[in-house]
């Protein structure tokens, strides 16, 4: 998306990691007794989660009030050893808990096991949406969205990670029966493949319509995909009906559905201070730390740790944050490579204008935006068809957190 | 590593995106700076030392200007971003050679102090500062603008006299012997740098391509000049000089591309640009061919900055829905 003057630059500036500059296999992580899960809190809640006594068993959901705000999947089993509060980036409360776990209890949860023996619409989006790659079945138990096609993505939208492009290219067969089984579970027969250009002659003629994407990012962006559906389909882009799951949500079922009804691990990619990326596999709930030790990463004053990739990752403050079912990159960056934003004003450049891919006037915007003007910036300047790439704030020449603006007026506008 | 001394080294936590592809304000007015050489370096070669004088102390005169306003309104020294180095020498690409070094010193204040700083610095000047400098020091002191008088020292070998003075007063026959090619050299009385039109158009088209400069604006700009310069032609060519005359003289190409194109005064969508660009273009020639001014350029440039703010009200259709 990005271009050059007179489009003579037709190599876009920022290209997605590809699978075939990291190694076969993934290093496998195994978290040294603790796993650390982050939930979400409700506005008085002071709950600890589960009953018994602080024991859970493998699959076993973990939630504080109801399990509708969303919930976390043990994937060890083990014993509630302390909680403490959190604040996450855009306000949020969060209760983190951990969980020491304890090799001889290593047992299933009961109702997990049975939604796996047999899992419905019902119990898929009960149980499953702690697995990795977070499979969401929302959509489809709302009537309101009448969802008719699934869209699996076996592409990252963040420039470093690769997992779900890891698992196109050595585990298609189980993305395969992964959407086998989603079709099963969800009654639709129609589903979209989107793989990386470069993976699509090492996939099987199979029966899902596949797609390429291509390297330059944000194509691999959901609303991006969700555009090329409409266009291909010539329908309008409101009436998409689309259910988007992640390959890495693809396998995951299928590996829970299988005989041994195994959670896999979490798939992701380390990036150290040299930029090198390895791939790793370890369980959701493991703590950074522990994936830093591994790579021997010393992290000094001033240093950066971002869990999700360069684009839209979150910094975090602390070593003890989670793996999630959604991490699909964690980055370490030196104190010195790391580019200041600056408190400026905007010099209207235009470079954000350019790089936008949805043509948002951002010059504009982000004038109503400094001032808080939120409600303008939504009814005049299109705030929310912004798709969350953050290529403004990647080319701003003012270096001002431009998506930063952008991320706090929609949440903003979200409470209101 | 134990997570005890992990946590108590600090981490430098902020918001994405945490990559940036490192441009930056003073990259780019550096760049600019560097462009504008080829066109100031044959002004330099031509009027020798004191071309030097007056580009020298515009640069240094701007930059000091705007220490004094940051020291004095206690506002961070940005001196070092190249924005009043790059005013300095626009400004001085502007005026004639023999300008006395006062209205120099008096030019770079406007441009610096009153043309930005007051209006918040940049990125908030609603009028293109150097532009706002020269109309004020033309206006204020126009009898040292006159280049004729100002260069008479100097031997000219195509025109010797101000070529759009001698279209104004005589009409487009006293220019026909003109070559356009050695006025496109620069081979006439002028400001320092803005009458090689070959230079500005190398260091245009080298910004154009590398990204710093809007290539709609300039290219509309350019179009809206051979536009309007081609119907008054057409009306009457013995008035009125043709497209290329009025593209090599004055200061239509270092408006095109280095005026016009300013950052914070002209509009970013494109068609805003485009309309902005021939609308420069088109007042230009008026105000040469129409009005009392010789030198239509700054004051076309002017009434644009004023329009730019409703050109970017513009509706710009967009691509994606809005979330339900
Ligand atoms: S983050 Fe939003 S506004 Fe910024 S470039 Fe991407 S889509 Fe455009
Ligand atoms: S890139 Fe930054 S400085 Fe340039 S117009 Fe956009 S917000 Fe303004």
């Amino acid at each position: 998306m990005i271009h050059g003057v007179f489009s003579i630059r037709t190599a876009p500036l920022l290209q997605h990691a590809t699978i075939t500059d990291l190694p076969d296999r993934p290093v496998t992580i195994e978290p040294a007794g603790t796993l650390v899960y982050h939930l979400e809190r409700g506005a008085h809640s002071d709950k600890i989660p589960t009953a018994d006594g602080g024991g859970v068993k493998i699959g076993q959901r973990l939630f504080l009030d109801s399990p509708d705000k969303g919930y976390c999947l043990a994937a060890q089993a083990g014993r509630i050893t302390a909680r403490s509060n959190l604040t996450g980036t855009f306000g949020q409360q969060l209760v983190e808990i951990s969980i020491s776990t304890t090799e001889d209890l290593q047992e299933y949860d009961e109702e997990f096991s049975d939604a796996c023996r047999d899992p419905s619409l019902e119990k898929a989006s009960l149980f499953f949406r702690g697995l990795p790659g977070r499979p969401d079945f929302l959509p489809l138990t709302d009537p309101r969205q009448q969802i008719e096609r699934l869209v699996i993505l076996g592409v990252d939208d963040d420039v470093q990670g690769c997992s779900n492009g890891y698992l196109v290219k050595h585990h298609i067969n189980s993305v395969l029966a992964g959407i086998t089984l989603l079709k099963k579970i969800t009654g639709l027969s129609e589903s979209w493949l989107f793989v990386p250009d470069y993976l699509e002659p090492l996939l099987p003629t199979s029966s899902s319509a596949v797609r390429t994407v291509k390297a330059g990012y944000p194509e691999a962006n959901r609303e991006v995909i969700r555009k090329r559906i409409c266009r291909e389909l010539n329908i309008p882009v409101a009436d998409d009906r689309c259910a988007f799951f992640s390959a890495e949500a693809a396998c995951a079922l299928s590996a829970v559905c299988s005989e041994d009804t195994r959670i896999p691990g979490k798939i992701l990619t380390f990036v150290d201070k040299c930029g090198k990326q390895s791939l790793v596999s370890t369980p959701v709930g493991t703590p950074v730390r522990e994936i830093l030790q591994y790579f021997g990463e010393t992290l000094h004053e001033g240093d950066r740790l971002v869990i999700g990739g360069p684009m839209k990752g979150t910094a975090v403050f602390s070593v003890d944050f989670p793996v999630s079912s959604t991490t699909n990159a964690i980055m370490v960056q030196d104190r010195r490579d790391i580019v200041e934003t600056e408190d400026v004003a905007c010099v209207n450049c235009g470079a954000c204008v350019r790089v936008c891919p949805v043509d948002i006037q951002v010059n504009m915007l982000i004038r109503v935006l400094e001032v808080g003007e939120y409600e303008e910036a939504a009814s005049r300047y299109n705030l929310f068809s912004c798709i969350d790439c953050g290529l403004c704030s990647y080319v701003c020449e003012a270096r001002i957190a431009v998506f930063q603006h952008i991320r706090i007026a929609k949440t903003a506008l979200d409470y209101a | 590593m134990n997570s005890k001394t992990e946590n108590k080294c600090k981490l430098h936590v902020s918001h994405a995106p945490f990559w940036h592809n490192g441009s930056s304000v003073a990259n780019k007015h550096y760049h600019i700076l560097i462009a504008s050489l080829p066109a100031v370096i044959p002004g330099i070669i031509f009027y020798g030392r004191a071309a030097v004088g007056v580009v020298t102390l515009s640069i240094a005169s701007a930059i000091i200007w705007e220490l004094l306003f940051s020291v004095t309104a206690r506002q961070k020294i940005t001196i070092g971003n190249g924005n009043s180095a790059l005013a300095g020498m626009l400004l001085a690409m502007m005026l004639p050679a023999t300008t006395p070094w006062w209205l120099v010193v008096c030019g770079t204040f406007f441009a610096v102090v009153i043309g930005r700083e007051i209006f918040g610095g940049l990125g908030a000047n609603p009028f293109n500062p150097v532009v706002l400098a020269l109309t004020i020091l033309t206006v204020s002191w126009g009898n040292l603008f006159d280049f004729n008088r100002a260069l008479l020292d100097y031997h000219f070998t195509a025109a010797s006299i101000y070529p759009l003075t001698m279209s104004k007063a005589f009409g487009s026959a006293a220019v026909a012997p003109l070559s356009l090619w050695e006025l496109l050299l620069g081979n006439m009385p002028g400001g320092i740098g803005s009458t090689c039109g070959l230079g500005l158009l190398v260091g245009g088209i080298y910004l154009m391509i590398r990204g710093f400069i809007r290539w709609e604006i300039s290219v509309s700009f350019i179009a809206g000049i051979v536009l309007a310069a081609a119907v008054f032609h057409i009306i009457d060519p013995l008035r009125y000089a043709g497209p290329g005359f009025h593209l090599v003289t004055g200061y239509a190409l270092i408006g095109a591309f280095f005026l016009a194109t300013e950052d914070a005064s002209s509009p970013v969508n494109f068609l805003p640009m485009i309309l902005y660009g021939l609308l420069g273009g088109i007042l230009t020639v008026l105000i040469r061919n129409t009005g009392i001014h010789t030198n239509g350029v700054p004051y076309a440039i002017l009434l644009i900055n004023l329009v730019n703010p409703l050109l970017d009200q513009i509706k710009v259709p967009h691509k994606l829905r809005q979330p339900l």
